[in-house]
């Protein structure tokens, strides 16, 4: 456990020193938001019925392209090779990075959405839902997407195939994610549909790592 | 004080047999064998440098030793049969740029259980005190690998596998390292290093990757 | 070294294979007028009934060949067997032409049943998500400079898939029962006891078909190894 949170301190130390990528997650996040209702037009009943939809599918998004980075940084200067060697198991070692990954961007992802919610006419009682649906979801993006990040380590256009890779598997997260808050916007009791994102979480966590894990022992052979 | 804990390591390392030992080796990568039939065994005190044209599997023998590549057939024996026994050094330090050499330094101490008082024995053995507080992405080539190799130094694993360990080093850092792997040897350890020079420091054994070239044509397997 | 259970494996494909073959073209001979010209026509869909004997089928080998992809892949990430990660690569691209079959037959469904081509039915949405999982199957094993990454990197996304699979059907249900109660669904179709036989031809037809193509992919497959093998011998 006590190696698990080496790790972690690690990957946050290291993102603190480059603040500027978890600045650029959120930059991306609002930016994108932000084009939709010049693409849809700003007619309030509009955005606020496709505003869940809008900010799960750019939190979607900008996971994705933070993931980019969360091995081959490693892989490029060779510590992936001294972290796979060490004592930490390599389970642990992917675990500590999603965690430490969730930290810097899914975390202020969450924090950011209501308030890019008001630009999307969003009624003020969806934040509650809103935040508590991304704090339930994202993580369980981080944990997918690691999947994605660590089988294509070392692949050609990269880029273009994480998305193909990751994106499908995104699909259910982002059904039940707008649908708790569409839900509780509504009026109804929506805690079945949390309890769902939660059961998404669980599996996810149980078998993300370890997939994660051997996909990283592949990229390093 | 902080040499006393250093001896304590080591006298710990003395203590206990180390033996890292493998039988039959074969490798292949890209669809073809690379070697075949190798078979040695360390054990205390013992030492052996890997020697052999290029594309001959030194890295990949060493890199199977360390785990990270999956021999093709024959048995691996490693004791002490755990996670930390081994240290590895590869052609890249692992150095973060973005973090002092001191808090690199820190991480892989606290990742193998290393103590403080170790990380300022392994800074003073690789004399990097002037550039403890620097980013690590500052530093030269020479430096850098320096301060890699500085992990060594800790004093937590018992096996040592060092691929081109002197790539980037001048001739007072090739006598650092080579200090550094004797002592290693003499209070007990194990060292084992792919290199093209011949260093100041003498392995124990050496072993020609060019003698365990795979002989047996390929085409029989594939002939299915 | 010779591996024997691969030599059964291309000796038994050799006899499977014209068998398979043979087979194949009777079930389409029989089934397809069967089914598109002289089977009963349903009293609600009339003659776009017919369709169903491609869609149906089709939906069911899409499916089928991600299974074989999966158990393929795992056995070759278990017990490292070579053939097991043949087939499985060599069902991928079958198993997304089916895929894209089923989609095609379940738009010119909808377009009389629906009067659209596309509507988010839950069936039809679970099929494409299907689509792309196939599709990310055969990027990511042809992304790699090392042939053995690639397919080792494909098999674990192979199993991450088929686990995620039941979650995205599920997922996919719910969603569509929240939006889109349509009058027709893809699933509501009865099957009269009419329908059977040219149905069962059908299946079969597109299984056979399924075997004839795999085995030679495999073999394909096995011949490029070979040449691999052959260059490197060269270049060594």
């Amino acid at each position: 456990m006590n190696t698990f949170f080496i790790l972690v301190g690690r990957d946050l130390r290291l993102s603190v020193r480059h603040r500027a990528d978890t600045v650029m997650v959120a930059g991306f996040f609002a930016i994108t938001v932000i084009l939709f209702p010049f693409g849809i037009g700003p007619e309030p009943g509009v955005l606020e019925r496709v505003g869940a939809g809008i900010l799960w599918v750019t939190a979607l998004l900008a996971s994705l392209l933070s993931l980019d980075h969360l091995f081959s940084d490693d892989e490029q200067d060779g510590a992936l090779d001294l972290l796979l060697t060490s004592p930490a198991a390599p389970t642990v070692v992917v675990a500590a990075k999603i965690i430490a990954h969730w930290l810097t961007t899914g975390l202020p992802l969450t924090l950011l959405a209501p308030v890019l919610g008001i630009t999307l006419q969003m009624p003020s009682s969806s934040a509650a839902p809103m935040m508590t649906a991304l704090l339930i979801g994202t993580p369980t993006l981080s944990l997918i997407g690691a999947v994605g990040a660590a089988l294509t380590l070392g692949a050609r256009r990269r880029g273009i195939l994480m998305p193909l890779v990751v994106l499908p598997l995104y699909i259910p997260i982002l059904i039940f994610g707008v649908g708790a808050i569409d839900t509780t916007g509504m009026g109804f009791d929506a805690g079945g549909l949390f309890a769902v994102l939660g059961g998404f979480l669980l599996i996810a966590a149980a078998l993300c790592p370890w997939a994660a894990a051997a996909a990283l022992k592949i990229a390093s052979e | 004080m902080l040499g006393f804990g250093m001896v304590r390591a080591m006298s710990d390392q003395t203590q206990s047999p180390v033996t890292l030992g493998v039988r039959d080796l074969s490798a292949r990568r890209g669809g073809r064998t690379i070697f075949e039939g190798l078979s040695f065994e360390l054990q205390n005190s013992q030492s052996m440098a890997v020697v052999g044209p290029n594309g001959s599997g030194k890295s990949t023998l060493l890199r199977i030793l360390a785990g990270l590549l999956r021999s093709e057939t024959g048995t691996i024996q490693i004791d002490p049969d755990d996670r930390g026994a081994i240290c590895f050094a590869g052609h890249r330090d692992g150095l973060k740029g973005a973090l002092t050499v001191h808090e690199n330094l820190r991480f892989w101490a606290n990742l193998y259980g290393a103590a403080e008082p170790a990380v300022e024995h392994a800074v003073g053995r690789m004399a990097l005190e002037t550039v403890l507080d620097m980013p690590a992405d500052m530093l030269s080539a020479g430096w850098r690998r320096r301060a890699g190799l500085a992990r060594l130094a800790l004093g937590t694993a018992s096996i040592w596998i060092l691929d081109e360990p002197y790539t980037a080093l001048d001739t007072e850092n090739v006598a650092r390292i080579d200090t550094l792997l004797s002592t290693h040897v003499e209070s007990g350890g194990i060292a084992l290093l792919a290199t093209h020079q011949a260093p100041g420091f003498t392995p124990t054994q050496r072993i020609d990757m060019a003698d365990y070239r795979a002989k047996v044509p390929e085409g029989p397997e594939m002939d299915w | 070294m010779h591996l024997p259970i691969q030599h059964v494996f291309l000796k038994l494909a050799a006899i499977i294979q014209p068998w398979a073959a043979g087979l194949c073209i009777l079930c389409f001979l029989f089934g397809l007028p069967i089914a598109l010209l002289f089977s009963p026509p349903d009293y609600q869909q009339g003659d776009t009934v017919r369709i169903m004997y491609i869609h149906v089928p089709a939906a069911w080998m899409g499916l089928f060949c991600y299974g074989v992809m999966a158990a393929g892949s795992a056995s070759y990430l278990i017990w490292r067997h070579p053939v097991a990660n043949m087939v499985a690569k060599a069902s991928a691209p079958i198993g997304a032409m089916f895929t894209a079959l089923c989609l095609l037959t379940g738009m010119l469904w909808g377009e009389p049943m629906w009067g659209t081509p596309w509507v988010w039915d839950a069936r039809l949405t679970s099929m494409l998500v299907l689509f792309f999982l196939y599709l990310g199957y055969m990027a990511l094993g042809d992304a790699f400079d090392s042939p053995e990454q690639g397919d080792k990197a494909a098999a674990i996304l192979a199993l991450v898939g088929s686990v995620n699979l039941p979650i995205i059907k599920f997922s996919v249900d719910w969603w569509n029962s929240l939006h889109q109660p349509s009058i027709f669904s893809m699933a509501g179709v009865s099957v009269d006891t009419a329908m059977l036989p040219p149905l069962f031809l059908m299946v079969g037809a597109f299984q056979l078909y399924y075997v004839v193509v795999v085995l030679m992919r495999v073999r394909a497959q096995v011949l490029t190894a070979k040449i691999r093998a052959a260059r490197l011998m060269r270049a060594a």
